[in-house]
């Protein structure tokens, strides 16, 4: 392991934060020309790790040498005159500007004198080495996330990074997009670049790193090199959790019951104006998860909102049960059974501000045993909370604590509480899990899985395909507004769901 | 309503602090205008001590706290749903014309015992007109409340003005411009004020706790998007909100003429801008009933002690709005102490 030629050394790094400590004294070192996988959970300290090496967040304890040299970054701009630059998850680029004026901004901001004529000169020289092909004029929002993306690298390469820190580049690609991401990271490293490469897909780092580095819990759990020991995704998984990993979602019945819903030639249009939905008929039964796939912007939002109620359809009929919910409102739904789990968890699903208790009622106020007699009855309310904190395992003192006090995974616990105990005929979840580490994810999941036992009929969108093919009975995706399938469960393998996603034929 | 003790530690501490640093400020401004500091403060607390007729002075400290507080209560209802009504000014001045007309014009055709009633309604019901305009043109049209509400106050200064001048003149008051007297019945003392303070305190209080217009107007304000995941009608909210707002603030306007003037008259001498430190009211006592009542008694001790500012010490009305304006920073600036305040505690 020492043998490599050190480029960076990470020594007793120490960060705190409000309750947490998100790296608690650990060691890392990069070696010159190498990718480096830096794997874990969400909330392991992966990120936070890499943004000290990047500038943008202070230590409280521990040194880092750069070159044998040390380094004390007190900025982004002071990472990058040593080389080192990251692409985070939400990228770092002016909306309205053209990419080539990304690209000068950042170079000012690094102090770098080249022109802009320069600039685009060796843009077009690092599109062509890397094949990125990037359009220097285009305005930034026309991209789709995948070539922000490609933006975000070869801005990086046009400024001469050294070190690419990448935090979960694929999370935006489409499958079929992730090889050629992978085959970009490995010329990169040919050119004696180094790379880090943040993800907790073991799959993924198996697939393209040299040696990986896993943290848990902010600390290093182990660190393998790859060339000299074999790594297999069990052994992975057993360093990333502890323990075992947390059982996975178990389907007992697959019964197919009656049809609860019923969509029929649905438009809806996105916040733009556009036409978001397009002509979109299916029909969903109780006892089943239909499985929306799809790269996030193609409509799924829009149809969502439409079925919940928080967004009004230009065309076409919504039925649940024969009723006709077409346009009705989001408190309408809930009344006729329709749960939903937002992907905006903090925005939408929660007001931060309220306590837990009232939380627990944001969809159900009215309804009596809560309201009764002119007056919301605050005692029913909490017991109700106290019932769903427990059952749900949401981790706080007291319901009466503002829900701003909670972590990301407990809230969504919460939200999914709440959600079940209105006892939804029709439960949509839209990215259920993003975000949560995996105990919180497949306790999300399970859940899922038991509420369909019992005879829920459940639309589950998700960007995460092996949550789709793990979870649904039929699977369903989007394409620029259009749903295509839904295919069975035997017919929608993980390539052929994927190519869908991508291209928008292959049925 | 659902705060940690230690939070609670936290917003007092940083209220103390603002305050204090206000209150320094203030007197170093007067200090440095050559004026008495401690003068300034004997004056104020003379409005406690010495004890003879204490109770006289502190029911007519009552009495002037209540245009500030009234306004101040109303404001509570608008802000918790974060619908930015500046305009508590001109719904207290059409809310003060209103009980002007009850109290002069109708008085004498009413049963004594409930000519004090009407105006409550009459005031409150002008007060809620006015603000619904701001209202529906929010929620129709999509107009910032901040500046309809504000320009509303200067049409109301003008709307007062005209009925003094042009229709309510008294023609036997030696051509001054103001109103024939309030009829003796339409008089309000402090007990009168009282009862209706604590009506009107604990009707926000329980409204914003216990029904369900109170809970969907908190949710708004904190996150308009969760109350649409809620199923709650921004439009209803905005609107009710606004007529309670309004209504408040135009019993505001009600309490000057029938507790302290006794007449109508231009609006630049009726209110020195009671609306506005009505916003302040609000702020310093955190949007809470208990503490806006509070915080307008204090305000109130101001408004009654002002003659005697400017008698003893030539003060000017200027002094005062300083004054009210560096209360209002401090109630401001006091929210981010407050959090720092409140981080810390979570890490200790």
């Amino acid at each position: 392991m020492s043998d490599c030629p050190v480029l960076v050394e990470m020594r007793g790094i120490v960060k705190r934060y409000p309750g947490v400590v998100a790296n608690d004294h650990v060691d890392f070192t990069l070696c010159s020309g190498e990718i480096h996988g830096l794997l874990g959970e969400n909330g392991a300290g992966k990120t936070t790790l890499m943004s000290i090496l990047y500038g943008s967040v202070k230590p409280d304890a521990g040194t880092i040498l750069v070159g044998g040299s040390e380094y004390k970054p007190r900025s982004p701009r002071d990472a990058l005159k040593r080389g080192i630059v990251m692409v985070h998850q939400h990228f770092k680029l002016v909306e309205t500007l053209t990419v080539l004026d990304n690209i000068v901004l950042a170079a000012r901001g690094a102090g770098l004198g080249y022109s802009r004529a320069e600039l685009r000169e060796r843009l077009a020289r690092v599109s062509e080495r890397y094949g990125l092909y990037v359009d220097p004029d285009a305005r930034v929002w026309q991209l789709s996330a995948g070539e922000k993306q490609k933006v975000e690298l070869a801005r990086a390469l046009v400024l001469d990074a050294r070190i690419l820190i990448l935090d979960e580049p694929t999370t935006v690609l489409a499958p079929s997009e992730v090889e050629g991401l992978f085959d970009l990271i490995r010329a990169m490293k040919r050119d004696g670049r180094s790379i880090v490469f943040i993800t907790h897909r073991l799959g993924e780092a198996l697939a393209v790193c040299d040696r990986i580095t896993v943290l848990r819990k902010g600390r290093v759990a182990g660190v393998i090199d790859l060339s000299r020991e074999k790594a297999t995704p069990t052994m992975l998984t057993r360093i990333m959790f502890g323990e075992e990993p947390p059982p996975p979602p178990v389907r007992r019945e697959r019964r197919r019951g009656r049809r609860v819903l019923l969509v029929e030639d649905l438009w809806v249009r996105g916040n733009r104006g556009h036409w978001a939905v397009r002509a979109v008929s299916f029909n969903l039964f109780e006892g089943e998860i239909l499985g929306i796939a799809g790269v996030a912007g193609n409509g799924q939002l829009e149809l969502v909102e439409a079925i919940v109620g928080l967004r009004r359809p230009e065309r076409g009929r919504i039925l649940i049960d024969g009723f006709d919910a077409t346009g009705a409102s989001a408190r309408v739904l809930v009344d006729e059974g329709v749960a939903y789990i937002p992907e905006d968890r903090v925005g939408m699903g929660v007001v931060p501000g309220l306590t837990v208790a009232e939380n627990t009622v944001l969809r159900g106020y009215w309804r009596r045993g809560f309201y009764e007699r002119g007056v919301i009855r605050w005692p029913a309310v909490e017991r109700h909370a106290e019932r769903i904190v427990k059952e749900f395992d949401v981790k706080v003192g007291s319901v009466s604590f503002p829900v701003e006090t909670l972590s990301g995974g407990n809230i969504q616990r919460l939200i999914v509480g709440r959600e079940i105990s209105l006892g939804p005929r029709i439960l949509v979840a839209y990215n259920p899990t993003s975000g949560l580490d995996a105990r919180a994810a497949a306790f999300i999941r399970r859940e899922l899985a038991a509420m369909a036992d019992e005879g829920a009929a459940i639309i589950l969108v998700s960007e995460d395909l092996d949550e789709i093919l793990m979870l649904s009975d039929r699977v369903g995706v989007m394409y620029k507004g259009v749903l295509l399938g839904p295919l069975t469960r035997e017919e929608a393998s993980r390539e052929k769901v994927g190519y869908m996603m991508a291209t928008g034929t292959g049925v | 309503m659902g705060l940690k003790p230690s939070d609670r530690l936290a917003t007092t501490l940083a209220l103390t602090a603002s305050l204090s640093v206000a209150l320094l400020v203030f007197a170093a401004i007067l200090g440095t205008h050559g004026y008495s500091v401690t003068g300034f403060a004997r004056v104020v607390s003379s409005g406690f001590w010495p004890p003879e007729n204490l109770s006289w002075r502190l029911s007519s400290i009552f009495i002037n706290s209540l245009p500030v507080l009234f306004p101040a209560l109303g404001l509570i209802v608008a802000f918790r749903m974060g619908f930015w009504n500046i305009g508590a000014e001109g719904q207290l001045l059409v809310g003060m014309a209103a009980a002007t007309w009850v109290g002069v014009f109708l008085a004498d055709r009413l049963p004594g015992a409930s000519v004090l009633p009407a105006m409550v309604v009459a005031a409150f019901v002008a007060g809620a007109l006015w603000a619904a305009g701001p209202a529906l043109l929010r929620v129709w049209l999509g107009v910032n409340e901040v500046l309809t509400t504000l320009m509303l106050n200067y049409v109301a200064v003008h709307l007062v003005n005209y009925l003094v001048e042009y229709r309510w003149k008294d023609p036997r008051g030696f051509g001054f411009i103001r109103t024939p007297p309030l009829h003796e019945s339409a008089r309000m003392g402090a007990a009168e004020g009282a009862i209706l303070v604590a009506l009107a305190a604990g009707l926000v209080y329980f409204m914003l706790r216990y029904t369900r217009l109170g809970f969907e107007l908190r949710i708004i304000g904190s996150s308009p998007k969760a109350a649409r995941y809620a199923g709650i009608s921004y439009a209803k909210g905005t609107l009710l909100a606004m007529l309670i707002s309004g209504g408040l603030a135009g019993l505001g306007g009600m309490s000057v003429v029938a507790g302290l003037t006794g007449e109508l008259m231009e609006a630049q001498r009726m209110s020195p801008g009671y609306g506005y430190t009505g916003i302040i009211a609000a702020w310093l006592g955190r949007l809470h009933p208990a503490a806006v009542v509070a915080a307008s008694l204090f305000l109130g001790l101001i408004y009654e002690r002002q003659s005697v500012l400017q008698a003893t010490m030539r003060l000017g009305v200027g002094y005062t709005m300083l004054f009210n304006g560096l209360l209002l920073f401090a109630a401001i600036s006091s929210t981010y102490l407050e959090k720092r305040l409140r981080e810390a505690g979570r890490l200790g």
